[in-house]
């Protein structure tokens, strides 16, 4: 039905997890995880869709022992949601 | 083709059944039965493996409620967006403790530095007091830079995100450190003193970082730098190192403890 909005980013978990790192510099998963209360492992799938398409880098590391993955959104990202955001526009105010 | 089926069904049930409560009637088939042939097999076997997921939904087995929809509405895209964006509220208290270590440390060193200035008043002493004076700014400097080397490692150990507006006042302050020493190497180049052009940079830093995270006494707080940059240029020498405390604990400790208190 709206064929012109990127699949990518049209799905509830990926729209929420690049909403967040445009509004943010970094982001830890475990961050992710607390603010959407979903799975682990469905946001893992998520991310790696984001980051296969380039929307998002992903930093693997170790803090206090434990690994750590921190993600950023890239450059290509930043346009992905920026378009997406104006076709959402488009349909909520088709006349402008 | 049935794959697709399947999580049609479980998409739509995550949205009308509450955790952990059983279901009162069997929903509906994702799909209707042919008539006949291989078809009426798989589909039978579709029916099952969606009954079994339901039973492992009401155990508790499988969280519904993380699965993925994607027929999003454009209204609903621009709640998921409105929601995370207006979650990302930063509580900068913590960047209180910065402006206290380096409030109590510079306060510290003019203080100490007005009483050096003091007790050696005569000209034969004066280049030890020079040396002297420089000396004590460059103790303390270290001291401050060895705790504020502690305070970033522990915030960088328990902070989860970085927002734009960190990176933007990390990168402030980065930049505002070494103009401190180019403006001290310019005055001593200049035979001036520093305090005018050192607090007027103090000023500029922090009335910037107070109005990015909105915070009205850090904003005055830098207002007050540029008025003691302005005051410092009609007291004698001895005396501006207590124009440079009044203007440090005005500009950084009293913001500094007020955004300590503040609660979010």
């Amino acid at each position: 039905m709206y064929n012109d909005l990127d699949p990518l980013l049209h799905s509830q978990l990926r729209l929420a997890i690049i909403s967040m790192l445009v509004a943010s510099d970094k982001l830890e998963f475990t961050h992710i995880q607390s603010e959407t209360k979903a799975a682990a492992g469905n946001i893992s799938i998520q991310i790696k869709k984001l980051e296969d398409a380039g929307y998002i880098k992903v930093e693997k590391s170790f803090k206090n022992n434990y690994p750590n993955t921190m993600l950023s959104i890239t450059d290509k990202g930043v346009k992905a949601f920026e378009s997406y955001v104006n076709s959402l526009k488009k349909y909520l105010n088709p006349k402008r | 083709m049935f794959n697709g089926l399947f999580l049609e069904f479980k998409a739509e049930d995550s949205q009308n059944c509450p955790a952990g409560q059983r279901l009162n009637s069997i929903p509906e088939l994702s799909v209707k039965p042919p008539e006949t042939g291989k078809s009426k097999k798989i589909v039978k076997n579709i029916r099952l493996i969606e009954l079994t997921s339901l039973y492992l939904y009401q155990l508790k087995l499988i969280n519904y409620h993380n699965m993925e929809k994607e027929n999003l509405t454009p209204e609903e895209s621009f709640v998921i967006i409105n929601k995370a964006i207006a979650n990302f509220k930063m509580n900068y208290r913590e960047s209180s403790h910065v402006f206290l270590l380096w409030g109590w440390i510079l306060t510290l060193a003019s203080i100490s530095n007005f009483i050096i200035l003091k007790s050696m008043n005569s000209w034969e002493a004066w280049e030890h007091k020079g040396f002297l004076v420089l000396g004590n700014w460059v103790l303390f400097i270290l001291i401050g830079s060895i705790i504020m080397y502690f305070i970033v490692r522990r915030e960088k150990k328990e902070k989860k995100v970085y927002s734009q507006v960190d990176k933007f006042i990390d990168k402030l302050w980065w930049v505002t450190a070494p103009s401190f020493f180019i403006a001290t190497f310019i005055c001593i180049k200049l035979e001036i003193a520093p305090p005018p052009l050192m607090l007027l940079v103090a000023g500029i830093a922090t009335t910037t970082t107070g109005l990015v995270i909105r915070f009205k006494p850090l904003i005055f707080g830098g207002i007050s730098f540029f008025l003691f940059s302005i005051a410092s240029t009609f007291v004698t020498n001895e005396y501006l190192a207590l124009v440079v405390s009044a203007a440090l604990i005005c500009g950084y400790l009293i913001p500094g403890y007020l955004l300590k208190a503040a609660k979010e």
